[in-house]
């Protein structure tokens, strides 16, 4: 008889759905390396023998959050920093833009290459995908 | 793909502005939920949360599974515009018999007079205001799911293992503090639910189709009574022998007849 971590694998741990199986939408989780720097797998049965031909009926709850609810404690910390780097060069273009016109072009310029740079430093460190994410939505791409 | 290194910086930065582009495409695919539904009305519900986190929770299936659907109507009283279009005559006389005394009724409210001769003349004359009122569908409301399980640890694992489902539902049903916009001054939303029925075949989980599919929802309600049994008892090491757990989740957005009939809901 399998066990029921080996019945339930499919549902479990780093087996992620490509699309939103009820509402039939891709998920950005997909879109995600589920190997690289990920807190560590919790999967949660009760009792331990669910998913067997013993209790061979059950529910299954999948949790969905925002990005920092898969990262680990370092990249939680590495996106604060660049979210507040984007929030301070936000704040400096808002007032600089009522100043003159040249600022408004400036500013979300280098707002931009400083997000580029984000984004290599990402690349480069095989960071997960949502840090982009989170830096275009604040550059207001989102 | 994420997670794969890039050795010149000219790469790199190529790499980023395609990477930033298809987000952005991706971001509105996400967003909008592709053309079919569009063309149904049906969109994405902003900010839905599109990160599947890493934990996962099965549980037996609890004893009472129920699908209540709740639909709003209210009554509303229709009745000048019924008279107007089909009854003019009564519109007419309804507006001499009582409207005109309810009139002089109020003006002698003001001067402190309780007159209330509209009130007088219907009586005399045994006759009511048809309010004509007719049932107005007004919307679905969203459905809610009760999930109702008893938990008895069979040893100390089992008991381990109840905690930790407990502390992860409470974990994901409050929201975090936010500390990228101020330092607390604002909060993180909680998780979102997606709740899906199971049964094993052949040694494979498939979902069951026969029972009704759950949207994804919010987890209103987390409560739970570590002395399910009817007094407080625990295994040694302390951990609670009897415990019942008690969700209500609510679906994030309302339910259509299409999504019934053509996804089961």
């Amino acid at each position: 008889m399998a066990s029921a971590r080996d019945s339930l694998k499919p549902l479990f741990g780093d087996g992620v759905y490509p699309e939103d199986t009820i509402f039939t939408k891709l998920d950005l989780v997909s879109q995600f390396d589920s190997e690289a720097g990920m807190k560590p797998i919790k999967n949660l049965e009760y009792p331990l023998n669910v998913g067997t031909d013993e209790i061979n009926h059950f529910v299954v709850f999948n949790v969905f959050s925002d990005a920092e609810a898969r990262m680990m404690s370092e990249e939680e910390q590495q996106l604060q920093n660049a979210q507040s780097s984007v929030n301070n060069y936000t704040t400096a273009g808002g007032v600089v833009t009522t100043g003159t016109v040249m600022a408004t072009r400036v500013v979300p310029k280098h707002m931009q290459n400083m997000a580029l740079e984000f984004l290599v430093a990402v690349k480069q460190k095989s960071l997960p995908l949502r840090f982009h994410t989170l830096v275009s939505l604040h550059l207001g791409h989102g | 793909m994420v997670g794969q290194g890039v050795n010149s910086s000219d790469e790199a930065l190529q790499a980023a502005h395609k990477m930033q582009e298809d987000m952005v495409k991706f971001d509105e695919d996400a967003q909008f939920g592709g053309e079919l539904d569009m063309e149904q009305g049906r969109f994405t519900r902003f900010g839905k949360a599109m990160i599947r986190n890493q934990d996962t929770i099965a549980l037996y299936m609890p004893q009472k599974i129920q699908s209540l659907g709740v639909l709003e109507y209210e009554q509303q009283d229709l009745s000048v515009a019924r008279n107007v279009v089909s009854d003019k005559a009564g519109f007419v006389k309804k507006l001499g018999i009582t409207k005109v005394f309810q009139a002089v009724d109020t003006l002698a409210g003001i001067i402190g007079a309780n007159t209330n001769i509209a009130s007088a003349i219907t009586a005399s004359m045994r006759i009511a205001e048809n309010p004509r009122k007719q049932l107005n569908f007004r919307e679905p409301v969203s459905r809610k799911f009760e999930l109702n399980f008893n938990l008895s640890p069979r040893n100390e694992m089992e008991s381990v293992r109840a905690y930790q489902i407990i502390q992860t539902f409470k974990k994901h049903a409050y929201p975090k503090l936010n500390k990228t916009w101020g330092k607390g001054t604002f909060y993180n939303f909680p998780a979102e639910f997606q709740i899906e029925y199971y049964t094993m075949q052949n040694g494979e989980p498939v979902q069951n189709d026969w029972l009704n599919k759950i949207g994804r929802c919010a987890l209103r309600e987390v409560n739970v009574d570590y002395a399910a049994g009817g007094a407080f008892s625990t295994f040694e090491n302390g951990a609670p022998t009897h415990m019942n757990l008690s969700l209500t989740f609510e679906e994030m957005r309302l339910i259509d007849s299409e999504l019934v009939e053509e996804q089961g809901y």
